[in-house]
């Protein structure tokens, strides 16, 4: 079976020179060639609608992120950009916001986009679904006139934290007129959706694709580039491959095919493999610990899981080298606040052996000194290899294991409802700005059962609390950076939740697409400037 | 004097013979994993993808996490007989009461037998497998219950007829005559005279659970715990391109394992039939 | 005479149909309490996902979804709302796909229709012909080159034998696609595109069908030999009729009926087969909705799917049942 969709949620800043592990795409600078049709993939399947208010996960966000537009996008550099809103600028006490919106924006049915859209979707979509968690401060929007809106919060906010919201996944402007008096998660417009971006909803043939057409009356005159933008949705990873050799797709985000089927297809020369423009959407397996469990009371058993582990075998042998170790909480391309300099836990058996010694738990008579459940989540086909690969580590430092790789609802109950496992291995995904995504796994506020990726393991302490507390209203760029640098040695260091690898996604494109992969997080980007060389 | 009788008829089916000889093999195989394969066969023992061949360590080569794949191999026939053996058991266990009471109560009995095996049979029965083992969870003893499930109503109707033509026998109404008890006439009288066909029909009982457990472990459904012959195969597929000896080999040897099933069971049918042999 | 005889015929067949028809109503009720029992008992619900999916971390919001998803009432009254509506073919609503259950199944039907079909086709017609020859030429070369054969194909498990072709006809030699039902982009209208939905039949076929091709082969084969033994056969060929006319219209007629009787059993397995199939080589049908459906907990379309596939086995059976009325008439099936 296939990925199944996956969950990105938030967004943040993008972080400054990044580096693009992996191949650069080659793109061709020159005059853009107008007109044509671009088919698309990408390495799951088709979304339960076209849009859905809440997120849904990769799928629907790869096909509405094309039809609605954000008020502003992170660029390659780190620095935002403003898209339908023209600026925005705190107030002195960074209680409120005041966001310039554009002019002369029409939506694909013709009616003018306002401030009262902008004022409808954040207090409506974004505060109920689409970023409730970061919103947890929202007091309110309003409009003072047709161009501006007001958005205010109970406490101080950063400017870093709210322009991320800007750019938040799905925090797209919706048209009031289509959704105002409905239940948006129901509106049957979210199967033809009608937004402002480049492209406009065609038609949706079930099992097959989404057909976008261009936007006529786009406000960035002159874009779209090409004519028409299909979605084809492929159940199989050799199909897509297929697909893409004999020209049908032309390009393929997200792992479109394995990667083996990388390697040969770039081999040919006719591709190009990046892993440009996951920079905000990167993806990590995590090894989580049941701080439940009382074997897990002290910090030292909890290192002593990840000295047992070699990160750079599960990197190499399961993702075929597409990841990297992690190290922190905190993911490495994210420059913004990403530091080295915390407690690294290298593969080292006999560290582990001897930290456990230490802790109070040897070796008994049949060389075992406990054992655990280790709960693989079965939604990624690598997290069960990677399971049998740590319950193998584990055994080898005398811990035994029983594994369990149940699918995807049941890993969701267990692991976030149940709580019914000592080690977990999930995955998490997290954009740079670290308030909420990354922080309610580590908060007490983050332990809310029955919803899924937050805090499950049950690690709270009053330091990292109040460290969190204060980062999330911290004005001061420099003091901020300072405390999320402080709040990642204290994870590292107490290690409820392990970082086993960052996974480095790929997008696959035939060498005559060109303007690809210029965003950080280039599946939720509108793709309104791509263009195909003949 | 009639045992021996019965094993000249088996041994006279060359088919036959070799399926039990090879069969016996596969056992032996599964019985002896241990002593020649000690240590945990799914654990990474060397580079990925070795062909078999490569390397004489690895006669078979390695898997896409390296892991040794005779050692695999050679233990996975345990946990494929094993499954196969406790799945026909279940299956037998219900076939065998559910078809033991319909045929000799008879009346509304029956009828409640037979609708209800007619419903486990209209339930695709794979579907009905997937979605046991989702529900309980993909362990061992969840996939075996769940085949038993949808295994046992071949073997109540076969039962069942037995039953049917045995309860009316002298033999049975003179035991009535002498005050037996009912469970006790089924249990005693009928029961063994009614078993041999039962038998024959378990052992392709169990070459269906096999073919069974390889599709669902194929699926992504087995027990992670175990290197089963359909995970192998499961696991293999994204490597069709480079490394298809990963899906040939345990396919293969889920194959002549089914085949030598047949082929016995054949045999025992046979045996038991001879005036149908020369078919 | 023989109207009369045509007329009685029918009648039988239309009491038999009648009493299947009847019967059919507990046996499709018993399948839905069960299915129905068995998705409840499944730990993680519907609701877990699309909470997942949704990042729904408000619990105002996930009682909000709830009352959406009517998961507020207790099981019995969810039963019973779920029967009221099968009663008036309403199937539910499929929120992972956001429409009717119904509609979720019927764009995936006629994939795994014309995958059933073929294969059933495949197996009957290879199946028969080739148990036929071996009866005909019995212990010769060809008898023992189809019971080696059959032996093979009973044998070898389908998925394999699908990955196996795969490796040989598309990887290697390139003659057959990897999968999947259309080349993408489209082959071009009309005739093309059919002709391209049939290359892409025929490895899937033959996976699917030649198991049980070999089934049909061994009963056929035996019917046939059985047959031929029979006192009006014999008597047939000592009025002087001649071997072949013979062979095709007394025995063979006869030998079906065991063949015919496998056909209608097999209904349900050959649905159950199809979604292994369509895994292995990517076809868009049924089975693909089904696997994804037990997977995501989406008990609308699993109930659809079980139910209608009881359905087509329920129907299947007094198919089978009627021609096999037709083929011995001496029979009346009770």
């Amino acid at each position: 079976m296939t990925k199944v969709t996956r969950r990105t949620f938030g967004a943040g800043a993008v972080a400054t020179g990044l580096v693009g592990i992996g191949l650069q795409p080659s793109m061709a600078q020159g005059t853009p060639k107008r007109g044509g049709t671009l088919v698309a993939t990408w390495g799951g399947g088709e979304p339960q609608a076209c849009y859905v208010p809440a997120g849904g996960g990769s799928s629907p966000t790869f096909s509405s992120s094309k039809i609605f537009e954000r008020l502003a996008r992170r660029d390659m550099d780190g620095s935002f950009k403003g898209v339908l809103a023209e600026s925005w600028t705190p107030a002195a006490d960074f209680k409120s916001y005041t966001v310039k919106i554009r002019k002369g924006v029409k939506f694909h049915d013709g009616k003018d986009m306002t401030a009262d859209d902008v004022v409808y979707s954040i207090s409506e979509i974004w505060k109920k679904y689409a970023a409730a968690s970061a919103l947890s401060d929202f007091a309110s929007a309003e409009a003072p006139d047709a161009e501006t809106v007001l958005v205010k919060f109970n406490n101080p906010t950063p400017e870093f934290f709210f322009a991320s919201l800007l750019c938040g996944n799905v925090s797209y402007i919706v048209p009031k007129h289509v959704y105002a008096g409905s239940d948006p998660v129901t509106n049957p417009a979210n199967n033809a959706p009608i937004g402002t971006g480049p492209w406009k909803f065609k038609e949706w043939v079930r099992g097959s694709n989404i057909e976008f057409a261009k936007n006529e009356t786009y406000w960035q005159t002159g874009l779209p580039y090409m004519d028409r933008l299909i979605i084809r949705y492929v159940r199989d990873p050799s199909g897509r491959a297929a697909a893409m050799e004999s020209g049908e797709i032309q390009i393929g985000v997200f792992n479109p095919v394995s990667p083996p089927d990388i390697k040969r297809l770039t081999a040919t020369g006719k591709f190009v493999a990046t892993s440009k423009g996951y920079e905000e959407s990167v993806w990590s397996t995590t090894l989580e610990c049941n701080m439940r469990n009382p074997v897990f009371a002290k910090a030292e058993v909890r290192q002593a899981m990840f000295f047992a582990v070699d990160r750079n075998l599960i990197a190499k042998t399961v993702f075929y080298g597409y990841a990297r170790p992690g190290t922190s909480p905190i993911y490495s391309p994210n420059t913004a606040f990403f530091t080295k300099d915390t407690f690294s836990t290298q593969f080292d058996p006999k560290k582990a052996a001897a930290l456990l010694d230490a802790a109070g738990f040897p070796k008994k008579a049949d060389g075992k000194r406990f054992s655990l459940n280790l709960l693989a989540a079965g939604w990624f086909p690598e997290n069960g290899k990677i399971g049998s690969y740590i319950k193998q580590a584990l055994e080898d430092v005398g811990i035994a294991v029983n594994l369990t790789v149940p699918d995807r609802p049941s890993s969701l109950k267990l692991i976030y409802t149940d709580y019914a496992y000592d080690l977990a291995i999930s995955n998490t995904s997290n954009p740079s700005e670290p308030v909420p995504s990354t922080t309610q796994y580590y908060t007490s506020d983050g332990i809310r059962k029955g919803v899924p990726f937050c805090n499950a393991t049950g690690f709270h302490t009053d330091e990292v609390d109040a460290l969190v507390a204060k980062i999330k209203v911290e004005t001061d760029p420099a003091k901020r950076k300072d405390m999320v640098v402080e709040f990642q040695k204290i994870i590292c260091i107490a290690e409820p939740i392990l970082p086993l690898v960052e996974l480095e996604s790929i997008t696959l494109a035939s060498t005559k697409v060109q303007n690809h992969s210029n965003d950080p997080n280039y599946l939720a980007a509108s793709w309104g400037d791509i263009w195909l060389a003949s | 004097m009639e045992r021996f009788a019965f094993l000249g008829r088996f041994a006279r089916n060359r088919g036959a013979l070799v399926g039990a000889i090879l069969l016996l093999g596969v056992a032996l195989m599964a019985l002896l994993a241990p002593l020649f394969y000690p240590t945990d066969p799914l654990r990474i023992v060397a580079q990925p993808e070795l062909w078999p061949g490569d390397d004489t360590a690895y006669p078979l080569g390695t898997d896409s996490l390296g892991r040794d794949m005779l050692a695999m191999l050679v233990h996975g026939a345990r946990a494929t007989l094993l499954i196969g053996l406790f799945a026909s058991a279940v299956a037998t266990v219900i076939g065998v009461g559910v078809g033991a009471i319909a045929g000799y109560f008879g009346g509304w009995v029956d009828e409640i037998s037979m609708r209800t095996s007619e419903l486990f049979q209209t339930i695709p029965n794979l579907i009905f497998v997937l979605t046991i083992v989702v529900i309980l969870g993909s362990t061992l003893h969840n996939i075996v219950i769940a085949i038993g499930i949808v295994s046992w109503t071949p073997i109540a109707r076969l039962t069942r007829a037995e039953f049917l033509a045995l309860r009316d026998r002298e033999f049975v109404q003179a035991c009535r005559s002498m005050g037996m008890g009912d469970f006790g006439i089924i249990l005693r009288e009928i029961l063994p005279n009614a078993l041999p066909p039962v038998i024959v029909l378990s052992s392709l009982v169990v070459a269906g659970a096999i073919l069974f457990e390889s599709a669902v472990s194929f699926l992504g459904l087995g027990d992670p715990n175990v290197a089963s012959w359909g995970r192998l195969v499961g696991d293999g597929r994204e490597l069709i391109r480079s490394s298809w000896y990963i899906c040939a080999i345990p396919g293969v040897a889920i194959m002549v394992t089914v085949l030598c099933l047949n082929l016995v069971g054949d045999g025992l049918n046979d045996a038991l039939n001879p005036k149908l042999r020369d078919r | 005479m023989s109207a009369a005889r045509g007329s009685s015929r029918g009648r039988a067949a239309a009491r038999l149909l009648r009493r299947r028809l009847i019967q059919a109503v507990p046996l499709l009720l018993g399948v839905v309490v069960i299915n129905f029992v068995l998705i409840q008992l499944a730990p993680g619900s519907f609701l877990d996902l699309m909470t997942a999916e949704n990042q729904v971390s408000d619990p105002a919001t996930i009682e909000l979804l709830r009352k959406t998803y009517g998961l507020e009432d207790p099981v019995w009254m969810q039963l019973l709302k779920y029967i009221w509506a099968l009663l008036h073919l309403n199937f539910g609503f499929s929120y992972r796909q956001n429409m009717p259950v119904m509609q979720a199944i019927w764009i995936n039907l006629p994939a795994t229709l014309l995958l059933m079909v073929s294969s059933i086709v495949l197996a009957f017609a290879v199946g028969v012909a080739a148990g036929v020859v071996a009866s005909v030429k019995v212990r010769t070369f060809w008898d023992t080159l189809v019971s080696i054969a059959a032996m093979f194909f009973f044998a070898a498990p389908s998925f394999w034998l699908g990955i196996m072709m795969i490796v040989l006809f598309a990887v290697k030699l390139g003659w057959m696609p990897v999968g999947g039902m259309e080349t993408i982009g489209g082959a071009g209208g009309g005739i093309a595109s059919v002709l391209d939905i049939l290359h892409h039949l025929i490895m899937p076929t033959l996976a699917l069908g030649l198991f049980y091709a070999a089934t049909y082969a061994r009963v056929m084969r035996s019917s046939m030999l059985e047959v031929a033994q029979a006192d009006f056969v014999r008597t047939a060929r000592a009025k002087g009729l001649s071997r072949t006319k013979v062979t095709l219209s007394h025995v063979l007629r006869n030998a079906l009926l065991p063949v015919v009787t496998i056909l209608g059993v097999q209904m349900g397995t050959v649905l159950a087969g199809s979604v292994v199939i369509e895994s292995v080589f990517s076809w868009p049908g049924v089975g693909s909705l089904l696997f994804d459906s037990v997977s995501s907990r989406n008990y609308p379309v699993v109930l659809g799917i079980m139910v209608l596939g009881s359905l087509v086995v329920i129907a299947a059976n007094i198919a089978v049942d009627l021609v096999y009325m037709w083929l011995d008439p001496r029979i009346e099936i009770r």
